[in-house]
């Protein structure tokens, strides 16, 4: 019979039937008989009065410090009013807390529908943030009038140097709704907390946050704390402390140098060996404790509207016409695609100026540099040099070794950067139309200046590249990460984009003609850097739309003869770059380490630069 | 004696019906009544509870409600059994339809379970637990052979995982692991083996196995491959179940290459649930609240319990979802282990008679529907009573007949109704 089971196999599954329904009715009960008989007491104990509450403990922010350990931003503590869910429908309780504190009864219930929403609705809401001295103790003295509101300590952010470094760190704030959403686990972030919002705040945000802890307290009726179970707690981990790679004294004495006038700029300072940014500088900053105390929209909108825009991060995102430090990237593509070589003297002499059609492009010297091979094109910053080579080059080309040395392109950034603008004959087809424009252009663009925008950022990854034998570096920012026991949790290692960007014969110009530049007899930086034979570098002035004052770049690096830092300095509409950035480039240097140390080896060593012929003599 | 009018059949239905079944589910109703009057009209004091107390309009939408769902059980057991056998994949057809519906509707919230119509609103998945029951035991019963050969156990599996995987994707993780405790006591009823049971559920309990190891030991993978290796070590070498332990050998081991993707494919607050449920310490401020009150509620409320509209953990807005998923944690509070007990009791005697209606009918179809309908209360039973007593994770599965909620109760009763009928006349199919 195999259309109906048999009599035996009927009884067997009838039985089996019983015993399952048997054995599932037990466990119940016996899980019964455990929670309501032998766990009676326990929650029993737990249910009385008003039971017990688990209050969250918010961890503290880890701290952000520079490379040798001293801290940039700390926390300091700060108190919050918060009211339990359930006691938000009282009035009495909300009108009094209105009264005497100045509570926004609407918002308080319009946050705690927007908690609701996000299965929150069983949580505090917060009432009022960083309350003051004379709130704190009226609170306290009154409490029992103002049963369910509680404070609750937690760290508000400080930045100890206010606006030091405000485009590295960043700043907190309180968390978006979006971000709520789409956290969860332990780690779930929930409405009214704090979040870093750019910066290494933002970058960071996972090791600097921590882990909260949990108290475990008996609340009365009324919402006030009674006894704590002790053994239950679990005590908040601080978030971990972040090393930055920025160096704060020479951080602090750039930043200085900026202030007295007000002068907008950037500079950066990167170790060419691994791309660490020693320095990164954006003029000018703002203070960040603003944020953390949470900024009103009126001030923010202040913030946003001055017209020298603080919250515009200059070094990594400003893009800036970047003049005549473009030079090394045209006498790259001279060379590179054999447009001439770095002996041959050019055929047409600077008389400061050159004819294009009937259109005279000038040279910054109205006299004239007379002949010139490349040497001295770059040493004396002489236009008329690279306008000439500029229609046999053309755009393409030049746009090529551009890109190839990191212009125009991300350079691997943590925080958010402009690629600047590396124009090409595709971009001015788009702009212009195909018969819009001719290739004229190239002749602005192959002394920096036309369409060719560059961060400072870029460049001080460029000057690092001559330095460090053509090796293009992505800059960090982090040097490492250590948790609150003190335990390495991370640690950057070097990033490489690019190897031999430059050839042998290129790299070993580019390093003699910068150090040209600073000390030789008719060097841009002569004059701004008096026997300075630490730096080398490369002075720019970029004309900037309208009449106003050039931008004044100096892109360096040094000691010249064994490199260690490279940098761009950018000083908005101050004139020259050799009396302006290159000075403080000098400056910067000094700073960095014991000038005057290797200064005195450098001197005793000048009779045998000498002989070397690196030092002094004609170049043309 | 003369025989009187009986007006719509309702002295018929009182001398023929079954009392003890029909007592319980009164017990159950009047249960459910007076728990959610204590929960409704309990007001809350002054200060607790913002938007958080449960509206007494819900008591007097529940009397509604019931009253609707007295004439379903009504209509059920006046319905003819041939019709319900007839219509069987009609009625499962239909459900999938309404499903495919639920779908394509505009996304209400996060999650989408519901077709409004006019003022009504119902869940559509309700009405498939019905349909699946009759259409699994038509099949069962028109079956001509053995289920325990596997081209005779693939039709039965493919009709509960069609709805599944609709469900899934609605999503509602509860309502599609009702189907599976459908199915498998209808197959053991049909004489399904208990090797060929596990060699069945092996994809689903590993899979539970893997989200354990995922969850608590960094996703460790030797413990599975150890399970796997006795279970079809030990199927393997029994000639007869070689193609059986094969498919099912592949499909575990599909499973654990498509359980990280099945994983994130879980919504962000199922996830939680199971990791939750693994380890509640983790998260006592979200999903373990919930438990943690209700076992507070529970535990405190002793042998006797605290009295009827004297639970203060319910009073005090402490339990959340007191009205619908967690009513039983009031139950547990306010009438105690006595209370529970009897709540229990009643649900074991309308088990207990569905079984002896099940076992005693002669008709294969009415030995089907009337296991399949116990299944189906004991599994809702089981995993809501052991989820507000911390047995089970939490899965929104409401507790049969007594928890809030209309298209629930009115399909369990409707079913109910069936079940008496099958009992009233098994002798007459």
């Amino acid at each position: 019979m195999g259309d109906r089971l048999s009599r035996v196999d009927e009884a067997r599954a009838t039985r089996a039937a019983w015993a399952g329904v048997v054995v599932i009715f037990a466990m119940l009960v016996l899980r019964l008989i455990h929670v309501q008989g032998i766990e009676h007491g326990k929650y029993e104990r737990l249910a009385r009065e008003n039971q017990f509450r688990i209050k969250r403990v918010v961890a503290p922010r880890g701290i952000i410090r520079d490379r040798n350990g001293k801290s940039l931003v700390d926390n300091v503590a700060e108190y919050q009013m918060l009211v339990e869910a359930r006691s938000l429908s009282s009035d009495s309780l909300m009108q009094a807390l209105a009264h005497d504190f100045g509570v926004d009864v609407e918002a308080a219930r319009a946050r705690h529908a927007q908690q609701r929403a996000r299965n929150q609705g069983h949580l505090p809401v917060k009432l009022l943030g960083n309350l003051d001295k004379v709130m704190l103790s009226r609170f306290e003295e009154n409490a029992e009038y103002y049963p369910g509101a509680f404070l609750e300590a937690r760290g508000r952010r400080r930045y100890i140097y206010t606006d030091l470094a405000t485009h590295v760190l960043g700043y907190v704030g309180e968390v978006s709704s979006v971000q709520v959403e789409e956290s969860s686990g332990p780690r779930a972030y929930r409405l009214g907390d704090v979040a870093g919002k750019a910066g290494v705040e933002l970058l960071a945000e996972d090791a600097l946050r921590g882990l909260d802890g949990r108290r475990w307290v008996q609340v009365n009726a009324a919402g006030q704390e009674l006894f704590e179970l002790t053994e239950k707690a679990v005590p908040p981990i601080a978030g971990d402390e972040v090393f930055l790679t920025i160096d704060f004294e020479l951080q602090n004495a750039i930043e200085n140098e900026f202030w007295p006038e007000g002068k907008a700029g950037a500079a950066v300072v990167m170790d060419v060996h691994n791309g660490e940014l020693l320095a990164a500088v954006s003029k000018p900053g703002y203070d960040l404790n603003r944020f953390s105390v949470g900024i009103s929209n009126a001030e923010y909108e202040l913030l946003r509207k001055d017209p020298m825009t603080p919250l515009y991060n200059r070094y990594a995102v400003g893009a800036y016409p970047p003049g005549s430090t473009f030079k090394i990237v045209s006498t790259t593509a001279l060379v590179e695609h054999g447009v001439t070589s770095i002996d041959r003297v050019a055929p047409h002499a600077c008389w400061g100026q050159y004819q294009v059609g009937r259109r005279p492009f000038r040279c910054h010297k109205e006299e004239g540099h007379g002949h010139l091979a490349m040497l001295g094109g770059f040493e004396q910053s002489c236009d008329v040099y690279f306008y000439q080579f500029a229609h046999t080059l053309g755009i393409d080309r030049l746009a090529s070794t551009a890109r190839r040395l990191g212009l125009g392109e991300k350079t691997g950034f943590a925080l958010p950067e402009s690629r600047g603008l590396i124009p090409d004959s595709d971009y001015y087809n788009r702009m212009l139309g195909e018969r819009g424009w001719t290739w004229a252009v190239a002749v602005n663009c192959i002394i920096g200046q036309g369409e060719v925008l560059v961060t400072p950022l870029q460049m001080a990854r460029l000057a690092a590249a001559v330095a460090n034998g053509g090796r293009l570096l992505e800059p960090q920012l982090i040097h490492r990460i250590v948790d609150a026991s003190g335990r390495l949790v991370a640690s950057e290692q070097p990033r490489v984009s690019a190897t031999g960007v430059f050839s042998p014969e290129m790299l070993h110009f580019l390093q003699y003609a910068m150090l040209r530049v600073v000390v030789g007899e008719r060097g841009t930086a002569k004059s701004a850097l008096p026997e300075s034979l630490l730096v080398a570098g490369k002075t720019g002035t970029a004309e900037t739309p309208g009449k106003q004052d050039d931008h004044a770049w100096f892109v360096f690096f040094a000691p010249a003869d064994a490199p260690q830092i490279a940098g761009a300095v950018l000083v908005e509409r101050a004139g020259h770059g050799g009396a302006v950035a290159a000075p403080l480039a000098r400056r910067i240097v000094a700073r960095w380490g014991g000038f005057e140390d290797r200064g005195l080896a450098y001197w005793r060593r000048l009779p045998e630069l000498r002989r070397r012929g690196l030092v002094g003599g004609e170049t043309s | 004696m003369t025989r009187g009018r009986d007006f719509l059949g309702i002295r018929s239905f009182a001398t023929r019906v079954d009392h003890l079944a029909l007592g319980s589910i009164l017990g159950l109703l009047l249960v459910s009544w007076v728990t959610l009057y204590s929960v409704t009209h309990v007001p809350v004091p002054e200060g607790f509870g913002a938007g958080l107390e449960v509206g007494r309009g819900i008591f007097a939408r529940q009397l509604i409600w019931t009253g609707i769902g007295l004439l379903a059980l009504y209509l059920g057991f006046w319905v003819p059994f041939r019709l319900l056998e007839a219509t069987a994949y009609v009625q499962y057809v239909a459900v999938l339809a309404l499903l495919i519906v639920v779908l394509l509707l505009p996304h209400r919230a996060e999650v989408e379970r519901w077709i409004v119509i006019g003022p009504a609103q119902f869940q559509p998945s309700e009405f498939a637990k019905m349909a699946i029951i009759f259409a699994l035991a038509r099949y069962l019963a028109k079956l001509r052979g053995d289920v325990n050969q596997l081209r005779h156990l693939i039709p039965p599996v493919l009709l509960v995982l069609v709805p599944v995987v609709l469900i899934l994707k609605q999503p509602n993780l509860g309502t599609a692991l009702v189907f599976f405790a459908i199915l498998i006591p209808m197959l053991f009823w049909r004489g399904l083996r208990l090797l060929h049971l596990a060699l069945l559920t092996s994809p689903a309990i590993f899979f539970l196995l893997h989200l354990y190891l995922r969850t608590q030991h960094h996703g460790l993978w030797w413990p599975w491959a150890v399970c796997v290796a006795v279970l079809f070590g030990s199927t393997l070498l029994r000639r007869r179940y070689v193609l059986v332990s094969v498919v099912m050998l592949a499909l575990n081991i599909g499973v654990h290459w498509l359980e990280p993707a099945l994983w994130a494919q879980l919504k962000p607050y199922q996830q939680r649930r199971i990791v939750t449920f693994f380890q509640p310490e983790l998260d006592v401020l979200g999903q373990g609240y919930h438990v943690a009150q209700s076992k507070i509620a529970v535990g405190s409320g002793g042998l006797l319990g605290k009295g009827f509209m004297e639970g203060t953990q319910k009073e005090l807005a402490f339990l959340p979802e007191r009205h619908t998923d967690f009513i039983f944690s009031v139950v547990g509070e306010e009438f105690g282990f006595l209370g529970a007990l009897v709540v229990l009791g009643l649900f074991a005697l309308l088990v207990a008679r569905a079984i002896s209606f099940a076992s005693r009918a002669r008709n294969d179809f009415v030995r089907y529907t009337a296991f399949g309908i116990a299944a189906y209360v004991l599994f809702q039973v089981t995993q809501n009573v052991g989820m507000t007593i911390g047995l089970f994770p939490v899965a929104g599965i409401p507790l049969p007949l007594v928890s809030y909620g209309g298209s629930s109760l009115v399909v369990t009763l409707f079913l109910i109704g069936v079940l008496l009928n099958l009992g009233a006349r098994w002798r007459e199919y």
